[in-house]
């Protein structure tokens, strides 16, 4: 395809207001569930239309048959009044859609520019000696205010540059109607504060804009109008100059929700867990620690805040014993554990929720007993003289699973086959009960609903 | 703890794990036909009869105990050098280096039971073999070790040592333990009387090595199936991050793992040599150590089904003879059919065709 | 950027023929005997023109594997066929020439039979998404039997015949050179394509889009998908090529024969060999090219070391490549990444 027009100029098509995008009765069908059932939606040109809805409400399936990485089962989508036939990506991009994934689609090790023009002809195809196109691609990163070089290789920018990337990337492809999936979701507050500002800036050049989220404060921040979507099904659009936080949560879980929480005051004790000056070493992608002090005490929630990829990962490696220490110290009750085993550690009382949970929490093959007894299936009882307890071991992860409202048929189940907030719940039941005195949790509640993450808290 | 509520789940069959049909057997008998078929114009198209060259296959095979014996000899090597690809499998290991695992095991058998004459037959008996399992682990621990130390891909380096253990074979067969005097290939010294395997049952081919491998058949079954070892092995093989952030040390068991691999190799070579050829031959077994790995994939890597594979493998092997010697096929042509049965079995169990099989049984719901 | 990869390369090299040396000097030491008048004999044999052109010729064919071998590695598919492929593609290369009594129409030949087991192996791996090295594993054992049966079939009854092969070459001026000339100026045209379709690799995938393509691939298969790309499609594409060029270099592998013959397992290994040196090459064509010098000194070393007399038995001697190769793999292994969806098959989402 061509992206030959070189500015972002409102097009004739896109008069502000008009219904520049239509979805009709939209069914789309996973084994086994409805993601999409009869949704009917329209966009209207120049908008800031956000998507809401907790975690499987079915936002994001509805915006990938959008683009054409999902194929309907049922319905129409009608660009600017015309039927749209849209099969790939590559049709979405001719009429002028693009999407900014939540998990961004950007190949780490090319650069910048070889990000935006991929897949693309340029002036001078094939060769990668852009010509005029680079002109345009320049223009659109000073526009958006990109302070990284062209050239440089996108794994090397902060996640916020990325995104920025994204969103030049789409736009060179001659994208009108941008959908954002969860844009805020890998951000720090400046750089979401930014992220609006670039939205409000994209609205004045006559962009419609699908900002899909679950979270209400910056729906109401950002958007014209908004649209709940519930367990697959539209609920209903609202004016955000016309609607409430209390009012658009109900909508999105079904029932009246108390959105305050509710905290005991704590009365920090001794300490259980301290950092003295630890140092790690840079390892792959990991941004290591310096000379980092911290103390925990018992009773006390320790807020940890930070964008991934600044240290966090270390210190968990490093409070885990799961990258050697450089310098300094880990002092668990009095001792220096830094020569610790990561097994030992566990038995002791440091228990953690890994940030990925499929990467690092979980063996989706396995069974959810298995996943629930991960750290301890070689302890007594479920373990005896190098026997597995299999009895022992599922009773073990039925109370768990009662305990802890896992919702699966048996505990002998595929972990891969529950929804993945059900997987975040095996992973809290298998750190919590056991009953730790340290508890590191790596963004515990993602992939939770409102209702499931106010069970944690 | 908790007992009621355990009362309260739907009953499990204990073989839950298996209910899979289509998928782990109709699928890969399937695969069996489609390359029997495909052989067969094979066959037709060199000029052969394939109804001829099948019966000679089935004679040749299974046709009367002899010959059932002969296949059954034929499957010890690979059926372990299978269960050691399919241990290393488990634990998220490719061991394609059983060629030279093996290699090295028949080597250490008979440099042991070439020499010593004055130890009591049982015992060199058993020393050869124990000598056999820890060449062959060690053999397979140097990629292992170097892919942990220094991220060397062990796909490449096991392939290699492949090469470098035929060679080293080459070399001492017609160097240092070359035997005096005996013409074609070059062969090794004897191994010394009394410390060959006894036969199982006279006048067959069947000996000790059968037992060797049907043991470690059952016994790996138990590990992987009943111990914490094996649940281990497990873990690791599936998601070895999330092994580590559990606390397993996901290195060990993959030295482990690959080092018990190599070793079941070794007792192959062992098997082999001590079991049957006598002495060591260049080129011994060239391709017992690739067969396996289809003798692995046929089987799905489960202990029983692989000892299943292993046989019809070595059925395969033993009714080329008939087929060479009453049909009149060449050999190589006889190969051929082998390694079409190899692609079928991997067609039949890959992603694409397993799904399928799911599909077919309704067996994709999602919680 | 070149200069940079370059200056690499050449310390590489350096480091793994070092290591090389010393490989040499503890076999010789083992050895035992008259080593000195050894090592003035090895020195003469390095010193002389016809151990560079050697080296040269027995590069080649790795050289064609490993360029084909790195089409469909940066695709995202190991290709650990190439051993098949070079095979099949020497007696395919051998067979029609000596039908048709001409080279050129056997290296046709050649590569279209390497683009057939290529597409075997896209099949297998991109269609039915089957283990990719248990695909390459088969379709080696296919080769072996394959071109053993037909060999068989085609030659048993004949008296052995060398096929027509490439003439060498012959520049002037620079095919007289001293040294010069012997060593790099009267090879055949297949080395010199050989030579000249480096940099045209590396251009093709650094400084097109189509380079681009195939490499965002083999890195990010979603993000391409994203963009529209065809994720298997494009990988299908790349396994014919790799197919092809492997094919070709089984050609490269019989005129490297010096009687321009086939034999039953000709490739012994060398495919794997190749495999390795597109990783320590850093899947770059110019680090793949160093590689396969650094297999082709080692082969004309120990050719010229069994001619010499040397006391080291030849098998060991044999073994000396596959030792070299494993060595550099350790050394230069270390850094070097793959593309980072190497091996995994892509599923495009909602597609069942």
């Amino acid at each position: 395809m061509n992206a030959q027009t070189s500015t972002l100029r409102p097009t004739p098509h896109s008069e502000t207001g008009d219904v520049i995008l239509e979805l009709r009765n939209i069914v789309k069908r996973f084994p086994g569930i409805v993601a999409n059932d009869h949704v009917s939606l329209k966009i209207r040109a120049g908008e800031v239309h956000a998507l809401l809805g907790e975690n499987g409400a079915g936002k994001s399936t509805l915006m990938k048959v959008v683009y054409g990485l999902y194929q309907k089962d049922e319905g129409e989508v009608l660009v600017r009044n015309q039927p749209a036939h849209i099969r790939v990506p590559q049709d979405a991009m001719a009429l002028g859609i693009g999407m900014v994934h939540q998990h961004f689609m950007l190949v780490p090790n090319f650069t910048v520019i070889e990000n935006i023009i991929l897949g693309l002809r340029t002036d001078r195809y094939p060769l990668l000696d852009l010509g005029k196109s680079l002109e345009r691609i320049k223009t659109l990163a000073d526009d958006f205010g990109l302070n990284a070089p062209l050239s440089a290789k996108v794994g090397g920018l902060t996640v916020g540059q990325q995104q920025k990337v994204e969103i030049i990337k789409a736009l060179y492809r001659g994208a009108r109607i941008l959908i954002l999936d969860e844009p805020t979701a890998v951000l720090i507050p400046q750089e979401a504060e930014e992220l609006f500002k670039l939205i409000e800036h994209l609205r004045a050049d006559g962009v419609t804009l699908i900002f899909i989220s679950h979270k209400l404060k910056e729906v109401l921040r950002v958007s014209d109008r908004i649209t709940v979507m519930r367990r697959g099904q539209l609920i209903d659009t609202r004016d955000t100059t016309a609607t409430t936080i209390v009012e658009l949560a109900e909508l999105m879980v079904g029932k009246a929700v108390d959105l305050s929480v509710a905290k005991r005051p704590s009365t920090p004790g001794e300490n259980h867990l301290e950092l003295r000056r630890v140092t790690t070493r840079a390892d792959q992608g990991v941004r290591p620690l310096q000379e980092l002090d911290l103390a925990l005490r018992s009773g006390e929630i320790h807020g940890l805040a930070g964008v991934d990829g600044n240290g966090q990962q270390a210190l968990v490696q490093a409070i885990m014993g799961l990258c050697p220490v450089a310098g300094g110290q880990v002092i668990f009750h009095g001792r220096d554990i830094r020569a610790m085993e990561t097994a030992e550690r566990i038995s002791r009382g440091i228990e953690h929720i890994p940030e990925n949970r499929h990467t690092e929490g979980l063996v989706l093959g396995l069974s959810v007993t298995d996943n629930l007894l991960l750290e301890r299936f070689e302890h007594r009882p479920f373990g005896d003289r190098g026997l597995r307890q299999f009895k022992i071991m599922r009773a073990h992860a039925a109370t768990l699973m009662q305990k802890f409202d896992i919702r699966a048929p048996n505990p002998d189940i595929q972990t891969l086959k529950l929804s993945g907030g059900n997987q975040q719940k095996v992973i809290l039941a298998r750190s919590l009960w056991p009953d730790p005195t340290v508890l590191i949790a790596m963004q515990p509640t993602r992939g939770l609903d409102v209702g499931a993450a106010s069970f944690i808290q | 703890m908790a007992e009621d509520i355990s009362q309260n789940l739907a009953p499990l069959k204990p073989k839950a794990r298996f209910s899979l049909p289509i998928a782990n057997v109709a699928m890969p008998l399937l695969s069996i036909v489609v390359a029997a078929l495909a052989g067969a114009v094979i066959i037709l198209l060199m000029g052969y009869d394939p109804l001829k060259a099948y019966a000679a296959l089935a004679q040749g095979s299974f046709g009367n105990l002899m010959q059932t014996s002969e296949t059954v000899k034929t499957a010890v090597p690979l059926l372990l050098c299978g269960l050691g690809i399919a241990f290393a499998f488990q634990s998220g290991a490719f061991n394609i280096g059983a060629v030279g695992q093996m290699y090295m095991g028949g080597l250490a058998a008979i440099l042991v039971a070439g020499q010593f004459a004055g130890l009591p037959g049982w015992l060199h008996m058993l020393l050869a073999t124990l000598a056999a399992f820890v060449a062959g682990g060690l053999w397979a621990l140097l990629p292992a070790f170097l892919k942990v130390r220094y991220a060397s891909n062990e796909i490449i380096s096991t392939i290699l040592l492949n090469y470098v253990a035929i060679y080293l074979v080459d070399y001492m067969v017609a160097g240092p333990i070359k035997s005096g005097g005996y013409g074609g290939a070059p062969t090794s010294w004897p191994v010394l009387a009394g410390v060959m395997y006894p036969k199982l049952v006279p006048q067959t081919q069947l000996h000790l090595g059968l037992i060797f491998a049907l043991s470690a058949m059952v016994i790996l079954f138990f590990v992987m199936r009943y111990t914490t070892l094996g649940q281990r092995v497990r873990i690791v093989g599936q998601n070895r991050v999330a092994a580590t952030h559990a606390g397993i040390r996901a290195d060990r068991v993959f030295l482990l793992a690959f080092f018990l691999s190599g070793s079941l190799a070794g007792l192959a070579g062992a098997a082999e040599i001590l079991g049957y050829q006598a002495r060591l031959i260049s080129g011994f077994a060239p391709s017992t150590g690739y067969d396996a790995i289809a003798v692995a994939l046929l089987g799905g890597h489960a202990p029983f089904l692989v000892g299943l594979s292993a046989l019809f493998f070595a059925g395969l092997q033993t009714g080329a003879v008939a087929m060479e010697a009453i049909a009149k096929l060449p050999a190589q042509l006889v190969d051929l059919i082998r390694v079409l049965a190899i692609l079928a079995v991997l067609a039949a169990s890959s992603p694409r065709i397993v799904e399928f099989a799911r599909k077919l049984q309704g067996e994709d719901r999602k919680w | 950027m070149v200069r940079a990869w370059w200056s690499r390369g050449w310390v590489r090299t350096t480091a793994i023929l070092m290591a090389a040396l010393v490989v040499f000097w503890i076999v010789l030491e083992l050895a035992g005997e008259e080593t000195r008048n050894i090592a003035n004999g090895i020195f003469t044999i390095l010193a002389a023109p016809e151990f560079v052109k050697a080296a040269l010729i027995a590069a080649i064919p790795l050289l064609l594997a490993a360029l084909g071998g790195l089409i469909s590695e940066l695709s995202g598919v190991l290709n650990m066929a190439l051993e098949a492929m070079m095979l099949v593609g020497a007696f395919v290369a051998y067979t029609v020439a000596d039908h048709s009594g001409s080279p050129w129409i056997g290296l046709l030949a050649a590569g279209l039979s390497g683009l057939a087991l290529g597409l075997v192996h896209a099949v297998f791996t991109v269609t039915l998404r089957a283990n990719q090295v248990v695909s390459a594993v088969a379709l080696n054992l296919f080769a072996v039997a394959a071109t053993a049966l037909a060999f068989r079939v085609l030659y048993i009854h004949k008296t052995f015949q060398p096929a027509p092969g490439f003439e060498a070459l012959h520049f002037p001026v620079l095919s007289d050179l001293p040294y010069l000339g012997v060593a790099l100026f009267q090879h055949n045209i297949l080395i010199y394509l050989a030579l000249l379709l480096i940099p045209v690799m590396w251009f093709i995938l650094y400084r097109t889009s189509w380079g681009l393509t195939l490499r965002s691939v083999g890195e990010h298969p979603m993000a391409a998908n994203t963009v529209g790309i065809k994720v298997n499609r494009v990988r299908y594409i790349a396994i014919l090529l790799s197919g092809t060029l492997v094919g070709m270099s089984g050609s490269a592998l019989v005129s490297a024969s010096g009687i321009n013959a086939f034999q039953e397992n000709l490739s012994a290994g060398r495919g794997f060999i190749a495999f390795a040196a597109v990783i320590f090459g850093r899947y770059d064509p110019i680090g793949a090219f160093l590689g396969t010098i650094l297999f082709g000194l080692g082969d004309a070393l120990q050719i010229r070391l069994q001619a010499y007399g040397v006391e080291v038995p030849y098998q060991l001697l044999l073994m000396l490549p596959y030792v070299i190769t494993l060595l550099a793999l350790v050394v230069f292994m270390r850094n070097a990444r793959g593309p980072a969806a190497s091996g995994t098959p892509f599923v495009e989402e909602g597609a069942g």
